[in-house]
């Protein structure tokens, strides 16, 4: 903590002289006249109630020109100047019929003593400088407002400008206007609820087909552009993955070679073996009559077991 | 008139027992007192400690400490159970009272057993005899009971319960209204704080709970259907000076040894103030020695007067023990998307510029904030600027697998002492990759680097990303399938397709490392799996829709949002807890934090723009006059100062479900059936999240009808709610037509996952426009609206969303806090064009994204100051609406959406409001 507040002591000491001078007030007031007391007291509550208000007013200017003040962008806040505004223009005028009125009165006591008048005026003139301090204080807050607003809206255009000039305008421009009209194909709704609450008119007819002629157009239109966007994007990826294939494909170049290679030992394996089969045929057939003895002896062994049983 | 019943009630309990001459049934005539006397309890020691002067305080505390004796003695008693009796004779009181006296005099005898009265005992002179010390005993548990007696009368006067009052929901149009009311009163009476201050309970804009009178028994709680949760938002604005609470400047802190509840406006002091007892356990407590001292100016303080027992919402500086480590400064990592898609769309131009205008609105007080920049594409680079320097250097890793940092330091910059290498560099940021041709987006290794970059101290991550990732750990493929949208298998698109997100998000919370999402899209950009890091790191997800900066409405609106998401004074390395009073237990949270034990929130930073959900569940019989919950966060500030903000709101309890009904708060029902659909909706369907929303409703009027509503025996039965519960089928449609749940095939899954985020991280005034938006007529408005009185710009009345109200003529706003449309009827008058717009006819307004153009008009004035008013409605958020031109002629696709928002009408796949009270009346008939 860099520093302590210690309002609450301050005010309690004010509090502490204000009871102690106001003791000694009443005490010289002892002698005056009822009526003298009477009036003073109501000058001075009303000069108070004016000054207390000239304070708050004052309180309010200052939020106003913290609020009016900043520079930066996107750290403006209308809304909230406009009601401040709007606030200190009613207390300042409102204040300005009251200081009249008090005027007033001071003129209205013209009899009393001497000194009693000048101080009276006197009270008058320096509410009247505070009101016109408050004012002059208020005008140079809102010419510094009006000043921030140019300035700002120029930074705001050179904003936007060097944005746009970054950006390339082709990039979702279309569809923008709903959300809801990207990545799919759009159908086209009929939306009979909300065109149907115009069509009990029977003068809005002709005018509504002719609108729904010129919804259809754009829809049409919006279709084209959708389809557009999506042979785009299916472009992008198409290359996206023959660049993949491309790189595969030289990565697999040494499997392919070798691959190669084995086949042509398979070619080589494949011609023995069928020279190898041919020689086995051969002595298979020349065999023949070799089956024909063993058959025969099985068949005889089978009718003469077939026999004794 | 309920004491006389019971005092006339225990006159006849004495006289069947005199007559019957039964002596064990000699207690029953004490039985009714002995709740009156617990209940009243609070009331002794409230009392006690209000009174300032020692020797009324010490005769008040005599009265309370007897106060007890005899509720001990009578608790033992208790456990019989009570014998009831038919016969009595109003002739008899007189006997009954003597019997009284000479029953209570009679167990007199009895305490010497018991430790209570022992203590008791201890307190009477003694050099006393035995007799006379018996007999003074006998005399103050006399007066007790009839004090006991006539602070019952005081308390049941003094509250008031909310009336019951039902309506047909058939026979009225909603008021809707009824949405920015306040909530039911929360009727606890002041005394029950100890300095009776109006701000000592906590107000709805912080805590705000579903039910503002708790039933003291879980049966009760689950036969009224109605769901038992609060509603926390610890901050209401970005900064501070917005809306300030009080601070506890000493660092005394004072806690229940027990419960560990914090110190707070219905603590009970006694004991002439030197012990307080606990409001949440009932536990007695020593207050601090200096609790009284002011020791900075050396004089003894008003005790009174400290924040602490005077507001429920204070915000105590904490000390030494309160810290592990010194407080971490303020971090942000920027990573940037420098693919050729960002630099295309202006996202890098835009964002470098927005960051360079936003250096002097980040918090940097104490000179401690850093930041890093980090470009992402298929390497990563760094930027180095060393104190001092005026040139920032460039450092590019192209090894994705085991990201590295080049250096070892100069990576992470303090923004004041490397302001001008870190402007020079935001300047030439654009142009330096003004002519990529890389389309690649390593957004996982870029990840990694910078939470190695700040893993030791903690900070944010800000990812600004306009690609989908596809390089690298992380990298997301292209599933959006617009077959599945609007079938059942449209929840897989809403679930996340990477495990990496959820695992990183759980390093990143460990770290204090909190990463938010700035999503920019061309295409598909996968929010529901980018969100995960956010969800769990308690950051955000913004989500920019087919954005380019060459449109001056999305540049602004991206800027202003990053503008006030870098001012916002976020705090750090947080951790919140929610505690209850005995028998209540917190059972489920909802919202963007990392759930690190069952009751304990941890969130890297804490962001002031979003809420929490927590429910509640009553595990015990709660036997007290109210109930409280302490909300406490332990934080570090942004600008290096840790402290604990303490919010603090106690609820009256009751076991009538009528006081439960009449005290139901409608928002809140419906946030906490937001936040509970949205998670259903992510960890399992949408149509569950949808039924489940239906379901409680249908519970709800059930419950309501069977026990609550008029016997009605005629042949048509209405369908009836109390008044404050009257929007909630309203607000239960809106919810189930909202753009997050509603059954269509028309929401692309980015759509649905960025309002899912919105509708579980929302704070209560912004969610029930995003769920019922605020429809404005403008073209009749009243004289007065758009106009500056002494309240502000006044706002139009706010219509109901059905377009029968519509005009073919009109001009209509209508605002979802995250959109505004304004919707310009087809048949217009040329002089309301030329009035709002400066235009002659509707061919020349531009449908779409707009700009209200600002003309010296009255009529244009008054919406320009209405669409800034509603624009600056909350101080707590960062978002600027999107404003929409909608023309009745124009766009179906746009006038579908516009008109997607009246959820009084029927639509395509639901019904409109009488259909779904006419739906809800046969699921309740059932």
């Amino acid at each position: 903590m860099s520093f302590q507040d210690r309002t609450a002591e301050f005010q309690a000491c004010v509090t502490k002289t204000r009871s102690r001078l106001r003791t000694t007030t009443a005490n010289q007031a002892v002698g005056g006249p009822d009526q003298t007391k009477h009036q003073k007291s109501e000058f001075t509550r009303i000069a108070q109630k004016i000054a207390n208000q000239i304070n708050q007013t004052g309180e309010k200017l200052q939020k106003l020109s913290q609020l009016a003040k900043r520079k930066t962008l996107f750290d403006d806040r209308p809304v909230e100047i406009q009601e401040l505004t709007f606030q200190i223009k009613q207390s300042l005028s409102s204040l300005n019929s009251d200081i009249a009125s008090l005027q007033q009165v001071v003129k209205g006591n013209r009899n009393k003593p001497a000194q009693m008048n000048q101080h009276s005026e006197n009270v008058v003139v320096s509410l009247q400088n505070s009101l016109a301090n408050t004012s002059m204080t208020f005008k140079d807050i809102l010419e510094i407002r009006t000043q921030n607003m140019k300035a700002s809206q120029n930074r705001t255009e050179k904003f936007v400008a060097s944005s746009s000039m970054n950006a390339n305008p082709l990039i979702n421009s279309g569809n923008s206007i709903s959300p809801f009209a990207d990545y799919n194909d759009p159908k086209p709704e009929a939306n009979e609820d909300y065109l149907s609450l115009n069509l009990g008119d029977g003068a809005n007819t002709r005018y509504e087909q002719m609108a729904l002629l010129e919804s259809q157009t754009d829809t049409y239109s919006q279709q084209r552009m959708s389809s557009i966007q999506n042979i785009e994007s299916t472009i992008t990826e198409l290359g996206g993955i023959f660049s993949q294939l491309a790189q595969m494909v030289s990565e697999q170049r040494e499997t392919v070679q070798r691959i190669d290679m084995h086949t042509d030992d398979i070619v080589s394996n494949i011609g023995s073996a069928q020279r190898e089969i041919v020689k086995f045929y051969e002595r298979m057939s020349s065999n023949r009559a070799l089956l024909f003895k063993i058959f025969g002896i099985v068949i005889i062994f089978f009718l003469l077991w077939v026999l004794v049983t | 008139m309920s004491q006389e019943d019971a005092f006339y009630g225990k006159g006849s309990y004495g006289a069947s027992s005199g007559n019957s001459n039964i002596p064990p049934q000699g207690f029953q005539p004490v039985y009714p007192v002995a709740g009156q006397l617990d209940n009243t309890a609070p009331y002794v020691g409230a009392v006690a400690e209000g009174t300032a002067e020692g020797i009324v305080s010490n005769g008040e505390y005599a009265v309370g400490a007897m106060g007890a004796a005899p509720t001990n003695i009578i608790g033992s008693v208790d456990q019989q159970p009570p014998v009831s009796h038919t016969s009595h004779k109003s002739r008899r009181q007189y006997p009954a009272e003597v019997f009284e006296l000479t029953n209570t005099l009679a167990a007199s005898p009895a305490p010497p057993s018991l430790s209570e009265p022992s203590y008791v005992m201890a307190r009477t002179p003694s050099s006393s005899p035995y007799p006379h010390d018996r007999a003074e005993v006998g005399t103050k548990s006399l007066s007790a009971q009839f004090g006991g007696m006539s602070l019952g009368a005081d308390g049941a006067a003094a509250m008031p319960t909310n009336e019951l009052v039902s309506v047909d929901l058939y026979n009225q149009t909603p008021e809707i209204s009824d949405l920015t009311s306040p909530p039911p009163p929360i009727n606890l009476p002041l005394s029950y704080s100890a300095t009776g201050a109006a701000t000592s309970n906590c107000p709805p804009k912080y805590v705000r709970s579903t039910i503002n009178c708790v039933p003291t028994t879980n049966s009760l709680l689950k036969k009224s259907k109605i769901p038992f949760a609060l509603v926390i938002r610890p901050y209401t604005s970005l900064v501070e000076e917005d809306d300030p609470v009080p601070v506890v400047t000493d660092t005394i802190i004072s806690r229940c040894r027990r419960c560990r509840m914090y110190i707070n406006p219905f603590s009970i002091f006694i004991d002439n103030g030197h012990r307080y007892r606990c409001n949440s356990c009932g536990i007695v407590n020593e207050v601090p020695q200096s609790y009284d001292w002011d020791s900075f100016r050396n004089v003894q303080r008003d005790r009174w007067q400290r924040p602490e027992l005077n507001y429920a919402v204070v915000d105590f500086i904490a000390p030494q023990e309160y810290m592990v480590r010194a407080p971490q400064p303020l971090v942000y990592v920027f990573l940037i998307d420098i693919s050729f898609v960002s630099i295309s769309s202006g996202m890098v131009g835009t964002a470098s510029r927005a960051i360079l205008e936003s250096l002097d609105r980040i918090p940097n007080k104490e000179g401690r904030a850093k930041v890093a920049f980090i470009g992402v594409d298929s390497a990563l680079h760094f930027f180095s600027v060393s104190p001092g320097a005026e040139e920032a250097t460039q450092l590019v890793v192209s090894d994705l697998e085991e990201p590295f940092l080049p250096r070892n330091q100069d990576l992470l910059l303090n923004l004041r002492e490397c302001r001008q290498g870190i402007e020079n560099l935001l300047e030439r940021f654009q142009s330096m990759f003004a002519t990529t041709r890389d389309s690649s987006n390593a957004l996982g290794p870029g990840l990694k680097a910078a939470h190695r970059l700040i893993e030791n101290i903690g900070g944010k991550i800000c990812c600004l990303i306009s690609s989908l990732p596809n390089v690298g750990v992380g990298k997301l493929e292209l599933r959006e399938d617009p077959k599945l949208l609007g079938t059942n298998r449209e929840s897989s698109l809403l679930h996340p397709n990477d495990s990496f997100y959820k695992s990183f998000a759980v390093e990143c919370s460990t770290s204090q490392v909190s990463v938010d999402m700035f999503l920019f899209s061309s295409q598909y950009q996968d929010v529901a799996t980018l969100s995960c890091l956010p969800r769990y790191t308690s950051g955000k997800t913004q989500f920019y829709h087919r954005w380019n900066a060459s449109r001056s409405e999305d540049a602004l609106k991206f800027a202003s949002e990053l503008t006030n998401y870098l001012s916002m004074e976020i705090e750090l390395e947080a951790v919140m807890r929610v505690r209850g009073s005995n028998g209540l237990r917190m059972s489920s949270f909802y919202g963007n934090f990392f759930n690190r034990s069952s009751d304990l929130c941890a969130f890297p930073s804490f962001p002031r723009d979003q809420s929490y959900v927590v429910e509640v569940v009553i595990e015990d019989t709660i036997t007290k006059p109210f109930v409280s919950f302490q909300t406490a966060m332990l934080h570090t500030t942004c600008n290096g100062e840790r402290r604990i903000r303490v919010l603090t709101i106690s609820l009256p309890t009751t076991n009538s479900m009528t006081d439960l009904y009449a005290s139901a708060d409608q928002v809140a029902i419906a946030q906490y059936l937001t936040v509970r659909a949205s998670e259903k909706a992510l960890s399992s369907t949408l149509n569950e999240a949808r039924d489940s929303i239906i379901s409680k409703l249908v519970e709800i009027l059930e419950v309501y009808k069977k026990n609550l509503a008029g016997q009605n025996t005629g042949a048509a039965i209405p369908l009836q709610i109390s008044t404050n519960l009257r929007l909630l089928p309203l607000l239960c449609l809106a919810l189930t037509k909202h753009t997050g749940f509603r059954r269509s095939s028309h929401i692309s899954s980015d759509l649905r996952s960025i309002a899912l985020c919105y509708l579980s991280t929302l704070p209560t005034p912004l969610l029930m426009r995003y769920i019922y938006p605020t429809l404005y007529s403008l073209h009749d408005m009243p004289i007065e609206a758009g106009t500056v009185t002494e309240q502000g710009v006044v706002l139009p009345s706010a219509l109901n969303l059905t377009s029968a109200l519509l005009q073919s003529f009109g001009l209509y706003l209508v605002d979802t806090h995250i959109h505004q449309f304004l919707y310009i009827g087809k048949d217009a008058v040329p002089q309301l064009l030329i009035d709002a717009f400066g235009v002659n006819s509707l061919a020349d307004l531009k449908a779409g994204r707009f700009t209200m153009p600002v003309i010296d008009n009255p009529l244009n004035v008054r919406i320009n100051a209405i669409l800034g008013k509603l624009r600056s409605l909350d101080k707590g958020s960062t978002i600027m609406p999107s404003l929409y031109l909608v023309r009745g002629d124009g766009d179906p696709q746009l006038r579908s959406w516009f008109f997607s928002h009246f959820v009084e009408d029927r639509s395509e796949n639901s019904p409109s409001y009488l259909q779904f009270l006419q739906t809800l009346k046969e699921k309740v008939r059932d």
